[in-house]
């Protein structure tokens, strides 16, 4: 059977059987691959450490019979610990897993994906703003995962979004003019910091982390950006709940 | 095509629910019920139920009891100064196991786990610190495993339980391997863990 090294960060680990746990990875060349490791909730495991949680590891992956391939070794390249001292960057990089997870099939290469995402888990465990981290990811990996939020169209007439109180609106698939949107459903938005947000697409991700975005502004768009994810995936994002209530 | 009778499909989803069992052990174990004999049946049968009806959580510490306390908080030889915080209770049967400790404990009843949907108001976070508060708690030692979760619930424990003025909180030292669960550990190694636990911040 096939057995070939992939580099990997762990999504999320489930308890299966008696001692085993399923692992969800992410990998540039496979994308997301299933991989059973045997015992590894027994102390002497060698492979608990390699699926913890937002863990980079190169791992020793060997094919099965169905989607469940199983992991036989590897090595810890970087554990990210510096996320594990707070719960608030764990809820986020959970999130951030979370989405991954969700909007990913096995097999299909993630090469954009993967290295979005370890971007964002090294400057979480680096203790960099926690939500500037989130809003980019968002805003990057909803476009990754084909939901990208147009910054440049209104979503619901297609015309120029320029200045003026935008809404974003998640029903609509977007950001919403002023003349599409004169009611008060949506969460508005002031042209400056869309501006500011539009320089978070072009910038990698340490530059973006400089741009200057109030405390105000960046709630409003990441509440909109959570909803404009939530209602394109239309599944509940667990972690998603954990970091409201933990913001409260 | 032949299936078996109702009530033997019913006994093999109820064991199919039991973790780690799947569709063949269930059966298996289904068909060794039939083949047990009245009284071994009766025993299981009631065996369930007893557990059910009778045990509830201790009212101080979260350990299952059939009391108002559990046996160990109702031991006057342990010493309720030091608090050992625990996610399950198999957790703290397994540090029982080791022999060591002789002081009390807090069970969580998890860990924080933002994947699975958990916060701290999922936990007994609120009783531990009225407990540590009000019983005068000189130490808290956290047990939590050592993983993402359990790592990330030992500190955000911490932090909350700096606001204590002269409390102790120590972290069961490593030895025990990250990812690990902590009731498959062997009791010298929580007893190791235990003797070199270290302060946190
Ligand atoms: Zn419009
Ligand atoms: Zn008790």
């Amino acid at each position: 059977m096939r057995e070939r090294v992939l580099r990997t960060i762990t999504l999320l680990r489930r308890d299966l059987g008696e001692a085993d746990r399923l692992a969800v990875l992410l990998s540039r060349e496979e994308g997301k691959v299933l991989a059973s490791a045997k015992s590894s909730r027994k102390p002497n495991s060698r492979l608990a450490a390699l699926i913890e949680p937002f863990v980079l590891a190169d791992c020793r992956i060997i094919e099965g019979r169905g989607e469940i391939q199983r992991l036989a070794g590897g090595e810890v390249v970087e554990p990210f610990r510096g996320i594990r001292s707070d719960i608030e960057r764990v809820a986020r990089a959970s999130l951030m897993a979370e989405i991954a997870d969700q909007g990913t099939e096995p097999g299909s290469a993630a090469p954009r994906l993967f290295a979005l995402l370890l971007d964002c888990l090294r400057l979480l465990a680096e203790g960099a703003a926690g939500p500037s981290i989130e809003l980019y990811y968002l805003l990057h990996s909803s476009r990754l995962l084909g939901y990208g939020l147009s910054l440049d169209h209104c979503a619901s007439c297609g015309g120029d979004l320029a200045g003026g109180e935008l809404a974003m609106v998640p029903e609509v698939g977007g950001l919403a003019c002023p003349a599409c949107y004169t009611v008060a459903a949506g969460r508005w938005v002031d042209a400056l910091s869309l501006e500011r947000v539009r320089a978070y697409r072009h910038s990698r991700l340490r530059v973006a982390l400089e741009i200057p975005l109030s405390n105000g502004q960046r709630k409003v768009w990441l509440d909109g950006l959570r909803a404009h994810v939530r209602y394109h995936m239309d599944v509940s994002l667990r972690s998603l709940d954990v970091l409201r209530s933990l913001e409260r | 095509m032949a299936t078996y009778p109702r009530a033997v499909t019913r006994l093999i989803e109820a064991f199919r629910k039991l973790p780690g069992v799947g569709p063949k052990s269930a059966q298996r174990y289904a068909v060794h019920v039939l083949r047990a004999s009245m009284d071994d049946a009766r025993e299981l049968a009631d065996a369930i139920l007893e557990v059910k009806t009778s045990i509830k959580p201790c009212k101080r510490c979260g350990n299952y009891t059939d009391t108002d306390l559990c046996s160990v908080c109702a031991d006057p030889r342990r010493d309720p100064r030091s608090l050992c915080v625990v996610s399950y209770v198999r957790d703290l049967m397994a540090i029982e196991r080791a022999g060591e400790f002789r002081g009390q404990y807090h069970v969580l009843g998890g860990v924080l786990s933002p994947a699975d949907g958990i916060g701290p108001e999922d936990l007994t976070v609120g009783a531990l610190i009225e407990r540590v508060r009000d019983e005068h708690v000189t130490e808290v030692i956290l047990a939590t495993s050592p993983s993402v979760e359990g790592d990330a619930t030992a500190l955000y424990l911490a932090r909350l339980l700096g606001a204590v003025p002269e409390l102790e909180v120590t972290r069961l030292a490593s030895g025990l391997p990250a990812g690990a669960d902590l009731d498959y550990a062997d009791q010298t190694t929580i007893a190791a863990a235990l003797s070199g636990r270290r302060r946190l911040e």
